[in-house]
C-alpha cells in the first residue's frame, strides 16, 4: 500500500533519517508535556527511597564488618521497579500515536515526506528517549546518594541501567504498538490497562498462566519448585517482567537469586538463558510494533 | 504532464458515498479551485491526493508519481495546507517549520517563512496559543518549504480576516508565478472566482462541472440583469426591448421589467423605454454571480441526481 519500510536514506537523499526527525519532534514535544515530569519525579521518588533505605543498610552491614554490593542495590530497586517502570513506560507511550490521529496533528506529519513506517518509528524511538531520560535521572540521583557514603561498582550498574531501559522499552513497544493499531482515545486506554494487567502488575495476569495450566494437568495449584519446571519456566519467561529478572540475574555479577530459586544445579538450557531473555524483550517491541503498523497503514487517517 | 489526474475515483464510507467516479486533470502551473458545498468529497479528494485515505477504486497520479505507491516522492514536491488539522500545541511556531525544513531536508530561514505569512512576531510562542487564522497561516508556511512543485490548500481562508484573505490569495499568485501549481478548495466562491484559472464543482460526491469562471458563466446562461421600474408597462415597449442587440429576455412583473443583457445593451434599454413614452423611475444592475451559478449547478444538480 505504501513505500517500503524504512527505505535506506542514503537512497532517497535525505539528509536526516525521516524517522529521526520524527522522533526528535515527538521528545521535543514530550518534554514540553506534565508527564514526563510526573514520571521522572515518581521514579527519583523511587530510587531515592530504595537508596536511603541502601544506604542505611550499608551503615548496618558495615558494624558487621562487610560491604554493600552493587548487586544488592539492583536486587532491592528491582522489586518496585519491575511494576513501577512498566507504569511509566506504559503511561508514556499508549497515546502516542492515537491523540496524533484524534487531534489531526497527524496530518501536519503526514503532509511531509514520511512513510507511516517513519511515523511509527519515530513515535518509538522518541518515546524510548522520554523514558530513558526518566531512568537515567533517577538511577544518577540513586547512585550519587549510595556513592556520597559507600562505593557501587560501576559496570555492573551500567548493565543494570541498560537492561532496565531495554525492559521500559519493551513496554513502550507494546504501547506504542497498541496505540498504532486503535482508532480512539478510549481504546488506548483500554489496551493500557490490558497490557498493565497482563504484564506489568505484580504477580501480573500473565504470571498465573503457568499455574493455571499445572492446576488444569495435576489439579495442584503450586509447583514443587519454586520456579516450576522447564516448561513453566518458558512460559513465565514469555513476559518482560520475567525475561527482566532472568536478564538482570544472569548478566550481573553476583549471587542470582533466579539460579539459586531454581536450585543452582548446573546450567539451564539456552532457551532459559539470559540471552533469550533479551530476545524476548525485543520481541515486546517488535512484534506489537509490527502488527501496530499493520493496522495503522491500511487505516484511513 | 499533468500535475494532478484522478481516473474514475470512487470511495465509500460505510454505506455513505464519499466519490463516486470523479475524472479530473489538472495542469501543471495552473491555479484550480476545487468548489462544493461542505460535505461535497472535497477534503475525501485531497485525503485521497496525499494517501490520507485509499479509494475504493480508480487511478490517482499526482506530480507523474501514484499517489498510493509512490506517496512519499508525492509530498517530497507538495506542500500542503491539509484539511481538520491541528498543531502541536506545546510546540513554537519555529519548532514546527523546523520540522517541515528538516523533513524536506532544505535549507530555508524560518524568519523569512514566517514574514511571508505575516506571523514572525509569533515565531517562539507556543502554537497553542495562537488564534485559527494564525495557526492556519503557520502551517500554509509549512506548506512553502522547500518550494513545492504542488500546493495542496484545503479550505487556506478559513479563519482569515479579508485582509488575511487577500493576503492568501496574493501568495497563491506568487506561488503560480514561481512556477507551482496551485489546487486550492474551498466553499467560499469570491476567493476561487478571484484568483482561479480553472474551477471544478464537486456536488454529492460527483463533479458536476469543469470549467473556467467564464465558461461557466456561459454555459449557464448568466450575464447582466438589469431590473427597471417604470410608471406603466406597455406590450409595444416590451416588444420593441427585445428586439434590442444584446438583450436576452425581458420579464415582466407588475411596473418592474427585468432584463437579462450584455453590460453594453443597458444604455439602449432604458433609452427605449424613455422613447415609448414610459417613465423610468428607478433602475438596477446585478451582475450574475457566482454564488447564483454555484446555487445553478449544485441545486440543479441535486434535482438531476435524484430524480
Amino acid at each position: 500500500m505504501s513505500d517500503a519500510p524504512g527505505a535506506a536514506p542514503a537512497a532517497t537523499g535525505d539528509p536526516a533519517p525521516s524517522a529521526l526527525v520524527v522522533a526528535r519532534k515527538d521528545f521535543e514535544d514530550a518534554v514540553r508535556s506534565k508527564t514526563l515530569w510526573v514520571v521522572t519525579a515518581l521514579f527519583v521518588l523511587l530510587t531515592g527511597v530504595v537508596a536511603y533505605f541502601l544506604d542505611a543498610i550499608g551503615d548496618a552491614l558495615a558494624a558487621e564488618g562487610t560491604e554493600l554490593t552493587a548487586t544488592d542495590f539492583v536486587f532491592v530497586v528491582q522489586i518496585p521497579g519491575q511494576w513501577l517502570i512498566p507504569l511509566v513506560a506504559v503511561l508514556v507511550g499508549y497515546k502516542s500515536v492515537v491523540t496524533e490521529r484524534e487531534s489531526g496533528t497527524i496530518k501536519l506529519l503526514l503532509s511531509l515526506p514520511h512513510t507511516r513506517w517513519n511515523v511509527l518509528v519515530g513515535k518509538l524511538a522518541g518515546r524510548i528517549a522520554v523514558v530513558t531520560t526518566a531512568l537515567s535521572v533517577g538511577f544518577a540521583v540513586a547512585a550519587a546518594i549510595v556513592l556520597a557514603r559507600h562505593t557501587l561498582a560501576v559496570v555492573p550498574y551500567l548493565v543494570f541501567v541498560v537492561l532496565t531501559i531495554a525492559y521500559a522499552g519493551s513496554f513502550v513497544g507494546l504501547a506504542v504498538g497498541f496505540s498504532a493499531a486503535v482508532r480512539s482515545g478510549t481504546r488506548a486506554v483500554a489496551g493500557a490497562v490490558g497490557i498493565y494487567a497482563l504484564f506489568g502488575f505484580n504477580p501480573s495476569l500473565w504470571d498465573l498462566v503457568p499455574l493455571g495450566i499445572n492446576y488444569a494437568l495435576t489439579g495442584e495449584f503450586f509447583f514443587e519448585t519454586p520456579r516450576g519446571p522447564e516448561w513453566a519456566q518458558a512460559i513465565s519467561l514469555l513476559s518482560p517482567k520475567s525475561a527482566y529478572n532472568t536478564a538482570t540475574a544472569g548478566f550481573i555479577p553476583g549471587e542470582s537469586a533466579f539460579r539459586q530459586a531454581a536450585g543452582g544445579t548446573g546450567d539451564l538450557p539456552i532457551y532459559l538463558s539470559e540471552w533469550a531473555a533479551l530476545v524476548v524483550l525485543a520481541l515486546w517491541v517488535v512484534v506489537p510494533m509490527a502488527v501496530g503498523y499493520w493496522r495503522f497503514q491500511a487505516a484511513d487517517l | 504532464m499533468a500535475a494532478i489526474e484522478l481516473d474514475g475515483v470512487t470511495k465509500r464510507y460505510g454505506d455513505v458515498r464519499a466519490l463516486h467516479d470523479v475524472d479530473l486533470t489538472v495542469g501543471e502551473g495552473e491555479i484550480f479551485g476545487f468548489l462544493g458545498p461542505n460535505g461535497a468529497g472535497k477534503s475525501t479528494t485531497i485525503d485521497i491526493l496525499l494517501d490520507f485515505v485509499r479509494p475504493a477504486a480508480g487511478d490517482v497520479t499526482v506530480l507523474g508519481h501514484d499517489a498510493q505507491a509512490e506517496s512519499r516522492a508525492v509530498r517530497r514536491r507538495t506542500g500542503v495546507l491539509p484539511d481538520g488539522f491541528s498543531v502541536y500545541d506545546r510546540l513554537s511556531g519555529r519548532k514546527h517549520l523546523r520540522l517541515a525544513i528538516d523533513s524536506k531536508g532544505t535549507d530555508e530561514d524560518i524568519d523569512d517563512l514566517l514574514s511571508r505569512v505575516g506571523i514572525a512576531d509569533a515565531a517562539d510562542r507556543p502554537a497553542g496559543d495562537y488564534s485559527k487564522g494564525m495557526a492556519q497561516r503557520l502551517v500554509l508556511a509549512m506548506a512553502l518549504v522547500g518550494d513545492p512543485d504542488l500546493l495542496i490548500l484545503d479550505e487556506p481562508s478559513t479563519g482569515l480576516d479579508p485582509n488575511g484573505a487577500r493576503r492568501m490569495r496574493e501568495l497563491i499568485r506568487a506561488e503560480r508565478d514561481r512556477g507551482a501549481t496551485v489546487f486550492f478548495s474551498s466553499h467560499i466562491l469570491e476567493q476561487v472566482e478571484a484568483v482561479c484559472d480553472r474551477v471544478g464543482i464537486l456536488r454529492g460526491g460527483e463533479l458536476v462541472a469543469v470549467d473556467t469562471i467564464e465558461g461557466l458563466r456561459e454555459a449557464v446562461g448568466g450575464g447582466d440583469r438589469l431590473t427597471v421600474t417604470v410608471d406603466r408597462v406597455t406590450d409595444g415597449a416590451v416588444a420593441a426591448i427585445e428586439r434590442l442587440a444584446g438583450v436576452s429576455g425581458v420579464t415582466v412583473d407588475g411596473t418592474r421589467l427585468a432584463v437579462d443583457c450584455d453590460d453594453g445593451a443597458k444604455t439602449a434599454v432604458i433609452s427605449t423605454l424613455e422613447a415609448e413614452g414610459l417613465t423610468v423611475e428607478d433602475f438596477a444592475t446585478t451582475e450574475s454571480s457566482l454564488e447564483e451559478l454555484f446555487a445553478t449547478y449544485t441545486t440543479g444538480a441535486e434535482a438531476e441526481v435524484e430524480t
